[in-house]
């Protein structure tokens, strides 16, 4: 099975594209499908203990929950490195079921013949 | 690839649980944001073989499930229209 890569660069700045991310990879995920939300730039930070607490787009659920509900799932999380670390996040930072990846993480998927959707 | 044909409820199996989507506030987000988590929260509480019926006011949900349907592997067993603004849709657990 293919992976599908569901690509978020925005946190609370863009609610709603960080909260759509979470709702397409969530139904994927709800399919059985193998699906990775890719969090770069500032969307790392929706990698983050009580970060996504705070983003409720109307018109949307709310995001926490859309995002337990991905993990329930079997949804994977990853959180680009090189945009964590300069933003001074941690491993200990993350919500569970979240982990931190490399560029070569993510071209292996893309290689691997990942699909990707960008927001 | 089609949809499920319409099928009268007397020909189908008796549900093993029934979801209603119908009260779902349009205030909590667009039914596709929803709908099929909820689905499959619901069959993760069911046994393999079970069907379970879905009620919902949206039409744009008879799509939805179909699509989901063929992904999941769950079995769509039919769609009933019963007013514009309930329509039933029937699904069979997959085994294992």
């Amino acid at each position: 099975m293919a992976t599908l890569l569901v690509h978020c660069t925005h946190g609370r700045e863009d609610p709603e594209r960080a909260t759509l991310a979470f709702i397409v990879g969530n139904v994927a995920a709800s399919a059985d499908q193998d699906v990775v939300v890719l969090l770069t730039i500032d969307g790392v930070w929706l990698a983050t203990h009580g970060y996504a607490d705070e983003i409720h787009k109307e018109g949307f659920p709310a995001l926490s929950e859309v995002v337990q509900s991905f993990r329930a799932n079997g949804g994977q999380i990853w959180a680009c490195g090189t945009c964590a670390k300069p933003r001074g996040i941690g491993e200990d930072q993350l919500i569970d079921g979240a982990k931190i990846v490399t560029a070569a993480n993510v071209v292996e998927r893309l290689v691997g013949g990942a699909t990707t959707l960008d927001f | 690839m089609g949809l499920e044909p319409e099928t009268s409820a007397s020909a189908l199996p008796q549900p093993g649980a029934v979801l209603d989507m119908t009260q779902v506030p349009a205030a909590q987000g667009a039914m596709c944001a929803l709908l099929t988590p909820a689905i499959k929260a619901k069959l993760r509480e069911m046994a393999g073989g079970q069907v379970l019926e879905i009620r919902v006011n949206d039409p744009t949900a008879r799509e939805d499930i179909a699509s989901w349907c063929r992904l999941s592997g769950h079995e769509l067993l039919a769609g009933i229209e019963d007013s514009p603004q309930l329509l039933r849709m029937f699904v069979r657990k997959k085994q294992g």
